[in-house]
């Protein structure tokens, strides 16, 4: 039998695009979080919640959401003013770097110091691929099992950020936060975990407080790079 | 379905690599997973043969090598093999670690 040795990277297609795209922002100076959660843990609940408190922080930003099929979260998030871009993954089970990239050509990232992209929802193929985010955040809700941290370690690894949303309904469920807290502690020490409540509003001004100061962390490391 | 989405990307890389006329009918394509991508081999290997590809690549068989979780600690160095969740340390139980196997999806090469 004969051979040929390979030596490749399966994703670099897509790493090579996300590496443009974070050049691109850090030109910029323009922040990108990438949310990854379970269908209906409350992404979309999140940003018709955080977006207005956004623009009260004078944040401008944009909303690029992922769906396969419809476009029922951008009619929800437009409804609310908040600008946002739909990208239709159609069979594919995740946004890709290159879906992102084409998303963006009509935004100005000049003026724009955030984009806040929701992924499908999905716990396992957003999380491989890599669209030039500076963070990735690991969404969970109390309507699911405590123990998905413990399933999905590789986002875990991975984020930046874990919510825990829906702690409205701690009361009503059986959802251990202690374990859940534990499991990602064990497999992501240093990772920051916000308790918050889409319903109640609970805990959402910790998250603004933090990404604004990641904001203004990444303005100030381009000034000091451009200098 | 994602192993799907993977296979896709594997076969634009591959089709390339396969193209010099030296290569005739290939038999096997060897790939390398991490094993906290959550791939099943048994899917990917579906996909594979279900996945449409040039003729070079019609017989050919995925041969499928999963790679354990291992981690190097950033204080002492000491490296440790992961089954448990518990990305820490075994030595010193430091958390601050960084993955240095588990996350790869590599194509490593083909036989004809
Ligand atoms: N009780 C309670 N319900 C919530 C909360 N956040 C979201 N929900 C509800 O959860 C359901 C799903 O919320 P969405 O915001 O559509 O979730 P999603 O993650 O965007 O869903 P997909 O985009 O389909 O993956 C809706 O019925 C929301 O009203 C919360 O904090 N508490
Ligand atoms: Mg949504
Ligand atoms: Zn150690």
């Amino acid at each position: 039998m004969s051979f040929k040795v390979i030596k490749a990277n399966v994703l670099a297609a897509n790493d090579d695009v996300a590496g443009k795209i974070r050049e691109m922002l850090a030109k910029t100076g323009t922040y990108m979080i990438n949310i990854i959660s379970s269908p209906g843990a409350g992404k979309t609940s999140f940003l018709e919640k955080v977006g207005p408190m956004l623009r009260r922080e004078k944040i401008s930003f944009i909303i690029v959401t992922g769906d396969c099929f419809t476009s029922r979260d951008a009619e929800r998030m437009d409804k609310l003013k908040l600008p946002v871009v739909q990208i239709n993954t159609g069979n594919g089970c995740h946004i890709d770097a290159g879906l992102i990239k084409k998303s963006l050509k009509g935004t100005d990232l000049k003026k724009t110091d955030l984009v806040i992209v929701e992924n499908v929802g999905n716990l396992i193929c957003p999380a491989e691929f890599d669209v030039g985010e500076d963070a990735k955040i690991a969404f969970l809700s109390t309507a699911e099992g405590a123990d998905k941290p413990l399933k999905y370690p590789l986002l875990f690894r991975e984020s930046k950020l874990a919510v825990i949303n829906k702690v409205d309904l701690l009361k009503y469920v059986d959802f251990n936060l202690l374990f859940c807290v534990k499991n990602i502690n064990n497999i992501n020490s240093g990772l920051k975990i916000l308790k918050v409540s889409c319903k109640t509003g609970e805990g959402l001004g910790g998250f603004v407080k933090w990404i604004v100061s990641e904001i203004r962390n990444k303005k100030t490391r381009k000034k000091g790079v451009s200098r | 379905m994602h192993e799907m989405s993977l296979i896709q990307n594997l076969l634009k890389i591959l089709e390339k690599e396969i193209k010099s006329p030296e290569i005739k009918l290939v038999k096997n394509v060897r790939v390398e997973i991490g094993e906290l991508r959550h791939i099943v081999p048994e899917l990917l290997k579906f996909s594979f043969k279900h996945a449409s590809k040039s003729d070079k690549l019609k017989g050919a068989k995925l041969k499928v090598k999963v790679l354990p979780i291992k981690i190097k600690c950033l204080k002492c160095g000491f490296e440790s093999r992961i089954r448990d969740s518990l990305f820490a340390c075994k030595k010193c139980k430091t958390g601050e670690v960084k993955i240095v196997s588990g996350e790869e999806f590599m194509l490593k090469g083909v036989e004809w």
